[in-house]
């Protein structure tokens, strides 16, 4: 097993090699802000081939895209999981060979695509970035420092804090959305409503159940991302984020749990945490989905509400990009033109679905249309809309997954009490250092 | 002239013979080839240059790669970890199953159900590396964790501890699930090897008065050395290519206490800046220690078995 699994191991790193080294690469165009809108070339070939990490939009394509038009080709999609993702896609996108006329990229690494050459500019294919009514971070993102847009995406995905009506009932007095929020507004009011959550629950409610579950928030709140100009940087948030969880930790305000780890989902369903972070997406996939206990059947569901909690954030979120050189241009320009500005197909998508969407036209018209009686009847749509707002995507890199990852590492070192501040940074800098030998230090 | 003809024509036959060896030796020389020899020597070109990330061309930078990594630390501790972890694995796997081996071949103890014990003991070795560490996660999980309520429960622990935080638990923990995996298949591999010993020498010694401990260590732990050698070879090669277990566990936490050589050379090449060329040096590194700890041994090993015969 372990002589299969390397050997396999190192054939896939070596063919995957093997196809960079042979082909030649299509040149990078140089494209300048002033570049003229023009039509896609048309298709070439009768397959569209598109890869995704989730089955997410394989579902939307089959379900609505393939449903509502009458093709004349074939669309391929590929899913492929998040974990091996990348190293399957670079080789592929390096070659040419087998690529992908149109791929998904998520968040944590979506920029790393954007700013490399195997990405089209959309505004060279006829859409514009000032005339398209798509949320500014989610353009934002997909835009490069020269201004060329290379995806687009049909959600938002805006983050909130959900907690349980009947413990702030219970600790802190109050338990409406409008009133819970100004308790949490701020990292130093969130403090003292754990500490109060803590005192009054005699230590049985913790406010949050992983220190992972306010990392995103805290990282929103950076002046800087990991990599400025090609240099590692370490925003003073960051050291903050390091003082308060250990804060966090030291005093017992959280539950104790790994994101993600049984205990962490299990306490969705009893009394030992009082809320989550979590972005749109969570709300129904993570938190919908794990509100009833397991053993008992008890159910905490309507017994949640959202609010904005201590800052804007935005947490995950999948962009769809075109190939730089495929031979189905026009098909690929239809796909993302009707899964990101078609409003009558997104307006039913969000209808059916919940999905919080990125198209503003299409927020605006269904927003008010919503009342989850999970959330015991709060309008979450329009509160994302509200939130989507406040996001600021600037510090967002092509390498967060890898660098988050790391410092994730060290964070917990250094809030367990395994190590000191600055040797946790120390080895933080030295990780990244021989994971990105190509930055400057 | 007659002589020459028929001479010719048996030259002939067994020409076609060997012609038909060498058909039905092709597909392997292809495969290794293709999917051998290609690949290590790919992997040794590029460790040679500075080929990462997006880049196809090949740059040559001659030994900088090598100089480099004798000097990373990342590296070193990966290489350290490899070594305890083997150690804390191998050591207690071959005592143990040299224990047992010694207990399933005495016919003076005949265990019952000798099948099933075997079975038992091997079966470790067929469960997937990650469902093993999938059971071993959640089996140690904090707080809540099967293990961690049992050590409450019994007042060893007053609280729960975070075993996937300490390093020492962690190592632990994988050097048992590779001593777990893999002491039934040593153990069989003894068996055989006692069992392939002259049943004479025994009885001889029985019959001059030797106690069983002397006889174990006279005669059988001596004529047991070519396997035991074996053994050794292979744990060390699996050993230092450790990954599956450690990697599926922890990802290689907590910071970084069971990265093993092979999490390395993984995420080089796949997380980060994709450093091809530091993966293959790493690679590269590992296949050259691998050699000279296997030569090391073996070398060891007949020296004491050419003083035992003479």
């Amino acid at each position: 097993m372990k002589r299969t699994l390397s050997l396999l191991l190192v054939f896939v790193m070596l063919f995957s090699l093997v196809g960079c080294g042979n082909t030649a690469t299509p040149e990078p165009t140089e494209k300048q802000a002033e570049t003229v809108a023009t039509e896609p070339t048309a298709n070439k070939g009768d397959t569209l081939v598109v890869w995704t990490f989730t089955d997410e939009l394989k579902g939307i394509i089959e379900n609505y895209y393939e449903k509502n038009n009458d093709l004349d080709y074939k669309i391929e999609v590929v899913v492929v999981p998040n974990e091996n993702y990348q190293s399957k896609l670079d080789p592929a996108l390096g070659s040419g060979k087998a690529a992908p006329d149109v791929f998904a990229v998520e968040a944590a690494y979506a920029k790393k695509y954007f700013n490399s050459k195997y990405t089209k500019d959309l505004r060279t294919i006829g859409i514009e970035p000032t005339e398209i009514p798509v949320m500014q971070y989610v353009k934002d993102v997909a835009t490069t420092e020269n201004g060329e847009l290379k995806g687009l995406s049909w959600q938002a995905t805006p983050g909130a804090y959900f907690y349980r009506r009947s413990l702030a009932e219970k600790y802190l007095g109050v338990s409406e959305p409008e009133d819970v929020q100004p308790l949490l507004a701020d990292f130093d009011k969130f403090y003292n409503a754990a500490l109060t959550i803590k005192e009054k629950s005699n230590g049985e409610t913790a406010i949050i159940s992983s220190l992972g579950d306010f990392t995103k928030v805290f990282k929103a709140d950076r002046g800087e991302g990991w990599i400025v100009d090609n240099k590692f940087t370490i925003d003073p948030k960051i050291e903050e984020l390091m003082e308060i969880g250990k804060k966090f930790t030291d005093e017992g305000l959280t539950n104790d749990a790994e994101q993600w780890s049984e205990t962490w989902f299990a306490s969705m369903s009893n009394d030992e945490v009082f809320g989550y972070f979590l972005p749109t997406w969570g709300l129904h996939y993570v938190l919908k989905t794990n509100a009833e206990n397991a053993n008992s059947g008890d159910t905490t569901a309507g017994d949640w509400a959202m609010v904005q909690g201590p800052a804007p954030y935005f947490w995950g979120g999948t962009w769809l990009t075109m190939r730089e050189g495929t031979e189905m241009e026009q098909a690929a320009y239809d796909l993302i033109n009707y899964l990101t500005l078609n409003e009558e197909f997104l307006t039913t998508y969000a209808k059916e679905s919940g999905d919080f969407l990125a198209n503003m036209n299409v927020v605006e018209n269904v927003k008010d249309t919503y009342a989850d009686e999970f959330l015991a009847g709060q309008n979450q749509y329009a509160m994302f809309a509200e939130m989507a707002k406040g996001i600021d995507a600037t510090t967002m890199t092509g390498s967060d997954l890898d660098i988050d990852e790391l410092f994730d590492e060290q964070l917990k070192a250094y809030t367990k009490g395994e190590k000191n501040k600055e040797d946790a940074l120390e080895s933080f800098t030295s990780s990244v250092k021989d994971a990105f030998p190509n930055l400057d230090y | 002239m007659e002589l020459t003809k028929s001479k010719k024509k048996r030259k002939g036959g067994i020409a076609n013979y060997s012609k038909y060896g060498q058909m039905f030796a092709i597909p392997f020389i292809i495969g290794f080839l293709l999917f051998q020899l290609y690949p290590i020597i790919y992997t040794i070109t590029l460790s040679f240059t500075d080929l990462a990330g997006w880049e196809t061309e090949l740059n040559f930078v001659g030994f900088k790669n090598y100089i480099h990594i004798l000097h990373n630390d990342h590296f070193l501790r990966a290489l350290k970890n490899t070594w305890i972890i083997w150690g804390m694995n191998f050591i207690p796997q071959l005592l143990v199953a040299l224990i047992l081996a010694k207990w399933f071949t005495d016919n003076a103890v005949k265990i019952k159900g000798e099948g099933m014990f075997k079975a038992i003991f091997y079966l470790p070795n067929i469960i997937t590396a990650a469902s093993l560490a999938i059971l071993f996660n959640s089996l140690f999980g904090f707080p809540h964790g099967p293990i961690n309520q049992i050590l409450i429960h019994f007042d060893v622990l007053q609280e729960p501890f975070e075993f996937f935080r300490s390093k020492p638990g962690t190592r632990i923990i994988v050097a048992f699930i590779q001593f777990w995996r893999w002491y039934g298949s040593t153990f069989i591999i003894l068996c055989a090897g006692i069992m392939g010993i002259n049943p004479s020498l025994f009885e001889a010694a029985k019959i001059d008065g030797a106690s069983d401990w002397k006889i174990f260590t006279n005669i059988t732990l001596p004529l047991l050395k070519p396997i035991t050698l074996y053994i050794l070879i292979t744990s060390l090669v699996g050993g230092m290519q450790m990954f599956d277990i450690p990697f599926l566990l922890t990802g290689g936490g907590p910071d970084y206490a069971v990265e093993t050589g092979m999490i390395y050379v993984y995420n080089q090449a796949f997380t980060g800046n994709r450093n091809f060329f530091m993966s293959a040096t790493a690679s590269v590194v590992l296949l050259l220690i691998i050699m000279v700890f296997s030569a090391l041994i073996y070398y060891v090993m007949n020296k004491d078995k050419r003083k035992v015969s003479r």
